[in-house]
């Protein structure tokens, strides 16, 4: 063994200990016990992504686990008696409501957590014949309860796609969306009728290469700031939701959108200026367009598809 | 300007979202995240190397981000956050951020809506209090003056413990006494002005001020007239002069020491003069302290090596001599009246002390715990030092104890509500 994974070692034994010290209840459970699982955690959401993390580092780590709840579903996972009265008791709740939230009724969020406990005890024997259970995959690095509710979520999700091919939850351009895929091609943006064919043709590309060159800035975002503009205008979050989300607060979330904006439009301007030579008064009449056009799609597409000469709104007119 | 770049850029994304983008990766088990993952990024329980990681799959995975958001929500780890923030600004961290978090805590609209009439209940009190010592400054401040000198100088202390605790136990009790004697005085002159109205008042006062003057002149002959009490009293304390006079020692314990009987006999007197008319109690305080003022103003700066009380016994004496019987009856009287509080201060002092030095303090695993109300306090607790508080159910204490296994021991010989200094820090064990 290496230095460094001695040390790791060591880092580990001390930091089990520590857990089963401060659990509440110990369930009988040993250091010898909980030390594999404690190895896979550890692997897998440390030193993955920082493989010379400090013994104190470790340390920390492990002493953010919650000891309870692990100990709860490593005491269950052996079969213990007592455990499992202890789970259900405490957690049938959390479940069922969980299995409400993702169900359109009673019935089926009874079943949904039924099938929830069934996976759990693990009545779904894999192939080779050992016991399926999902506790195995619990670590404790998040509270019990949020990770049976994730396990709902997903397993209501794989349901509904057994079901129909749309995604069951919501968000609040579905409609747009559908409206699109039904009557449009690519782009996601047709203008109304214009009186003159040439300008609406060039609208329509100046609009494309826009969201393409868009598309692109975004993509090479870092991580966060993507996920940021995704939970913000895709999934039509609040900025306090979409902090939540990144672990931040409000104003840092506010902060960033601001930052993001300015990045954002910098970095296009810039393509389509070089790449594309455009000018810039170009550019900005291009981003000065999205506010001035026709925002009221669906409305437009049903005029639209009615009959083609009746020009709804005239664009373009400045 | 920035705000129209706003407006426009907000637009441009709007519209960019509801293009349909088809991001949403294909349902391979392999490359979703499990419930694990999702759960423990929605609680904000992973590092932040791991963060960034599972960020970028959620970035470009609508299925994980849409099972991320749900436990987010459900997590209420927005208003954890919000907790956290104000949390962070408390004066245990210290940077400038948390100081004005601190000040804004502190002037915030809610702190000021009690903090308000607090105040000015506080300024009111304050001025109340102000007022009403200035109108005995003059006379309590010449028993506090030789009776703090009597304090200093009992700390080098070849007296006996005895005496010594006695000679303290007359300084502070004796003035806190006194004060109380004369706050009493004072809030009994002013309900029996208010209460017996004008002409009882005029009547006290006048009698007081006669008595001040007689008092002043003659000493004796007004006194005897009002306190027919007072007449054991100097007797007893005639006693005491005289062994002042003869051994003007530092050590006043000596001095103090004499009366274990007079200081019952004190007692009694004061026990009855307390159940005398206020005005006429008060009137024989003002001319004592009157005459304290005057009398140890002379002798009042002494360096501190002399004798403190001794002085006062001296000055006393001297005075005694001096003046003659009418004052040395006056003398003895003051020094009784200072004399009141001592000996039940003395008895209680006594009993505290022994108390303190056997079930008042203990000593566990190397360090001694003073009895403070319902908890035992580390002797080597200071208030400058960071207190953590904890209760004996938490998993913040079982992990101390993992820590620390002496320390859970302690804490558990101890047992009740212990404040112990460990490492540089305090912990409040409930």
């Amino acid at each position: 063994m290496s230095r460094n994974e001695a040390t790791t070692e060591q880092a580990l034994l001390a930091g089990a200990a520590q857990l089963l010290a401060r659990a509440a209840e110990a369930r009988a459970l040993d250091v010898a016990a909980i030390l594999p699982r404690l190895r896979l955690t550890l692997d897998k959401y440390l030193l993955r992504d920082q493989p010379e993390a400090s013994p104190q580092e470790i340390k920390d780590f492990l002493a953010r686990l919650h000891a309870d709840d692990l100990l709860l579903v490593i005491a269950c996972e052996r079969g213990d008696e007592a455990a499992w009265n202890a789970i259900v008791a405490g957690f049938q709740a959390v479940v069922r409501s969980a299995a409400r939230g993702a169900s359109a009724g009673e019935a089926e969020a009874e079943e949904l957590a039924q099938s929830v406990w069934a996976e759990l005890f693990g009545l779904r024997a894999r192939a080779d014949g050992q016991p399926a259970g999902k506790l195995a995959y619990y670590s404790g690095c998040g509270s019990l309860g949020g990770w049976l509710r994730a396990v709902v979520g997903q397993l209501a999700i794989d349901r509904h796609r057994r079901v129909a091919r749309l995604v069951q939850t919501e968000e609040p351009a579905d409609f747009d969306h559908l409206a699109r895929e039904q009557s449009h091609g690519e782009d996601g943006f047709r203008p109304a009728v214009a009186p003159d064919p040439e300008q609406a043709l060039t609208e329509k590309e100046t609009a494309r290469a826009l969201h393409t060159t868009l598309a692109r800035v975004i993509s090479e975002l870092p991580p966060e700031d993507r996920l940021l503009v995704k939970l913000y205008y895709v999934d039509g979050l609040r900025l306090r939701e979409a902090g939540a989300v990144l672990g931040v607060h409000e104003a840092t979330a506010s902060r960033r959108l601001t930052r993001l904006h300015a990045e954002l439009r910098r970095s296009v301007e810039t393509i389509l200026t070089k790449e594309k030579g455009w000018t810039a008064e170009e550019t900005a009449r291009a981003f000065a367009d999205m506010t001035g056009m026709e925002t009221d799609l669906p409305q437009l597409l049903a005029a639209e598809s009615m009959s083609g000469d009746k020009p709804k709104k005239v664009i373009g007119d400045k | 300007m920035k705000l129209s770049y706003d407006k426009e850029m907000d637009e441009a994304l709007r519209r960019h979202a509801r293009r349909a983008d088809g991001s949403a990766l294909p349902a391979q088990d392999g490359a979703h995240m499990d419930a694990d993952e999702i759960s423990a990024y929605a609680e904000n329980a992973l590092p932040a190397a791991t963060r960034l990681r599972y960020a970028a799959h959620l970035a470009d995975c609508d299925h994980c981000r849409r099972l991320v958001i749900s436990g987010t929500l459900a997590a209420n780890v927005a208003g954890a956050l919000e907790q956290q923030a104000t949390a962070n600004s408390t004066p245990a961290h210290a940077s400038s951020a948390s100081w004005r978090g601190w000040l804004a805590a502190l002037f915030s609209a809610r702190a000021l809506r009690y903090a308000a009439p607090a105040l000015a209940l506080v300024l009111v009190g304050t001025v109340a209090f102000i007022v009403l010592r200035q109108k005995q400054a003059p006379e309590s401040a010449g028993l506090v003056t030789e009776q703090r000198r009597g304090d200093a100088q009992m700390p080098p202390g070849n007296a006996p413990a005895a005496n010594g605790s006695m000679n303290s136990a007359v300084t502070s009790p004796a003035t806190t006494e006194t004060s109380e004697l004369d706050a009493r005085e004072s809030s009994a002159q002013t309900s029996a002005n208010s209460a017996t109205g004008g002409r009882a008042a005029t009547n006290a006062q006048p009698t007081d001020e006669l008595m001040a003057r007689r008092a002043e002149e003659s000493g004796v002959g007004a006194s005897s007239q009002t306190i027919p009490q007072a007449a054991p009293a100097p007797a007893v304390t005639h006693e005491a002069s005289p062994r002042a006079g003869a051994t003007p020692h530092p050590n006043t314990g000596l001095t103090m020491s004499a009366p274990a009987e007079a200081a019952n006999s004190n007692a009694a007197v004061a026990r009855e003069r307390s159940r005398q008319p206020a005005g006429v109690r008060e009137g024989e305080l003002v001319a004592q302290s009157r005459d304290d003022a005057r009398r140890n103003a002379p002798p009042a700066p002494p360096p501190s090596a002399t004798a403190p009380s001794g002085a006062v016994a001296g000055a006393g004496v001297a005075a005694d001599s001096a003046a003659g019987p009418e004052e040395r009856a006056t003398q003895s009287r003051r020094r009784a009246a200072a004399r009141v509080a001592s000996p039940r201060a003395q008895a209680q002092r006594e009993e505290d002390q022994t108390r303190s030095e056997t079930a008042e303090t203990r000593r566990a695993g190397g360090r001694t715990f003073r009895r403070q109300g319902n908890a035992w306090v580390d002797t080597a607790y200071r208030s400058s030092l960071s207190t953590i508080s904890m209760s004996r159910n938490s998993e913040q204490y079982r992990a101390l104890v993992a820590d620390e296994p002496a320390l859970g021991r302690i804490v558990q010989q101890l047992g009740g509500e212990v404040l112990i200094v460990w490492r540089g820090r305090a912990y409040r064990i409930r």
